[in-house]
């Protein structure tokens, strides 16, 4: 996703003939890469007091930065066909010029340079390649570039003598053809990046209508019943969220991440609203799943005898202790006189917690709710 | 009767909230962007604004800041911790989620508009552990980097689901005593410095 954005920013910076001083470079990286144009003149002040080195890359800046308006890249394509269908002539004038060096009486090494010469500043003519500035700077150095290769012709054996015609061959070819095949570039990524957003819509259209429309459907069905309607709607939130969010406390092997689950499953399975808040974490050891294992039955119970719309359920874990408080605010029970058939939902609750050397507190008055608390 | 604004994109979800707080508050007006938002703020002057966190053009942190003077109820779908603490920070003065049922939502305005904070139990949850053991590892801290001991009970109540008055009465204070706990720890979380809030403010662009 963020290829576009590092495209973007990895693109040559324009001149900026508004702001300009002199010829706008100093503006032009400034407004670029968002910095103060004073910092960027200073910067370039003070190098140049430095043997000279801000002129030379003041110049270069110069030549390689963009022009907004007039520095249109002219198709390179277009341009070699151009060249191509002027071959000819190019030839032709080289000749020419080669036969008046020989006429004048002129040696290998100055008649073979002027011919080429001739030849590659005929073509730059005929193709039309030199209109912008870019344009003439490259084609400039294409020519002197063909010029040094010839003048080096004749001593064929010394290779070394072709490594600078080479170089200024090199420079002149990306100066001439480097913004276009920057723009190659940056359009081949913007195009997979289109690609990408469009199997992500996919993606996304297709878990909403799993999910999402499909909700919405029986929620049409079941409007006439409110509580069944808003379950619906409840679980579709959370299903959407855990989507949206990629979910990473749920999937966790820790005391959240269990009790989140515990949460969600009592939930859709009873039409309450559990709320779990968590203060610090530990993973999810012997004594700890334990421990999830008793909030649960608590949450389970509460959503199950409470008769209460919302429990709160609330952890708080170090490495050294861990407590956890269920709380609802339902019908509420006389903890002294637990009827027969609740007293084994307590003992997985409160003999598991010492079997694993913790504690559970129930408690509860009628009417007034129940808070379990659980701690290790 | 408060007089309530509400300030949210979705007008649909204005609708439902005039609705349900229908006789409870006088609703004297609605906003959908941030520009008519601090318009309406201006005009009516209501005693409380009702504040979507997630709107477009920087969203009710962007609508706060703007009316420093307001009294600010912050709504919002998401709990995730950045945004409670961005609009905590920009100066609202309470955050509930858009889940609340209409009895807790119209308490929750007449408090905030009485000058207290309000806190869910989710946010009391994520304060307490932003300042997770300030006091033990850095005992020179400043006054507003750590909770005192009595805060962290209160908190700790208020995320197990207890209403003002039953912490009140868990604790052995008076309600007023327990707001105003509650009040200081708003004021220390839109001021501290502690590392972990600092380091989500910035990365919401707000310090």
């Amino acid at each position: 996703m963020s290829a576009p954005m590092a495209a973007a920013a990895a693109g040559i910076p324009a001149l900026d003939s508004e702001h300009r001083k002199l010829a706008g470079v100093c503006a032009g990286i400034a407004g670029h890469y968002r910095i103060d144009v004073k910092y960027v003149r200073i910067a370039f002040v003070l190098l140049t007091l430095l043997g000279g080195i801000g002129v030379a890359l003041y110049g270069l800046a110069y030549l390689t930065m963009t022009s907004p308006t007039i520095d249109e890249v002219a198709d390179p394509t277009a341009v070699l066909h151009e060249a191509g269908a002027s071959w000819r002539e190019a030839v032709g004038a080289g000749a020419v010029a080669a036969a008046v060096a020989l006429v004048a009486g002129a040696g290998w090494q100055v008649i073979l340079p002027v011919g080429v010469g001739v030849a590659a500043g005929m073509v730059v003519l005929r193709s039309g390649i030199a209109q912008t500035r870019r344009g003439r700077v490259g084609a400039a150095l294409m020519i002197v570039g063909a010029v040094l290769v010839a003048q080096a012709l004749p001593a064929l054996s010394q290779v070394q003598s072709f490594a600078f015609p080479v170089i200024v061959l090199l420079a002149g070819s990306v100066m001439l053809f480097g913004p276009w095949w920057l723009r190659m570039a940056q359009a081949l990524t913007a195009e997979r990046t289109a690609r990408i957003r469009a199997q992500e819509r996919a993606e996304v259209a297709a878990h909403l209508h799993d999910s999402v429309l499909q909700t919405l459907a029986l929620i049409q069905r079941r409007a006439d019943d409110p509580t069944e309607v808003a379950q619906l709607a409840r679980r579709q939130e959370r299903d959407l969220r855990a989507w949206l969010n990629a979910d990473e406390t749920a999937a966790a092997d820790t005391l959240h991440g269990a009790l989140v689950r515990a949460a969600r499953e009592i939930e859709e399975g009873h039409g309450v609203e559990v709320e779990v808040v968590c203060v610090g974490d530990r993973p999810l050891g012997d004594d700890t799943a334990a421990l999830a294992a008793a909030a649960r039955e608590a949450i389970l119970n509460a959503a199950k005898f409470a008769g209460a719309g919302r429990i709160d359920v609330y952890a708080e874990a170090s490495d050294e202790r861990a407590e956890v408080f269920v709380r609802d605010r339902g019908a509420g029970f006389d903890v002294g006189a637990v009827p027969a058939d609740r007293r084994g939902v307590r003992e997985s609750i409160v003999g598991r917690m010492q079997r694993h050397g913790g504690r559970a507190e129930v408690r509860s008055q009628p009417g007034g709710g129940t808070e379990v608390e659980l701690s290790l | 009767m408060k007089r309530v604004a509400l300030v949210d994109d979705h007008a649909l979800f204005r609708a439902g909230v005039r609705s349900e707080l229908e006789g409870r508050v006088e609703v004297i007006g609605e906003a959908g962007t941030v520009e008519d938002a601090v318009a309406l703020i201006a005009e009516t002057k209501p005693d409380v604004v009702l504040l979507d966190v997630h709107m477009p053009d920087g969203g009710g942190v962007a609508v706060a800041r703007r009316c420093p003077e307001t009294c600010f109820l912050a709504l919002s779908v998401s709990d995730a911790p950045e945004d409670v603490i961005a609009v905590i920070r920009a100066g609202a003065r309470g955050y509930v989620t858009k889940t609340i049922d209409a009895d807790r939502l119209a308490d929750a305005i007449e408090r905030v508009a009485e000058g207290d904070a309000v806190f869910s139990p989710r946010l009391a949850g994520f304060v307490l552990d932003a300042f997770r053991g300030a006091a033990a590892a850095a005992p020179e801290a400043s006054d507003l980097d750590q909770l005192t001991p009595r805060e962290q009970e209160v908190l700790r109540l208020i995320a197990r689901g207890y209403l003002y008055k039953e912490v009140a009465f868990n604790l052995g204070i008076s309600a007023k005593t327990v707001e105003a706990h509650v009040t200081s720890v708003l004021r220390k979380l839109q001021f501290t410095n502690r590392h972990e809030l600092s380091r989500w403010a910035m990365e919401q662009g707000l310090d």
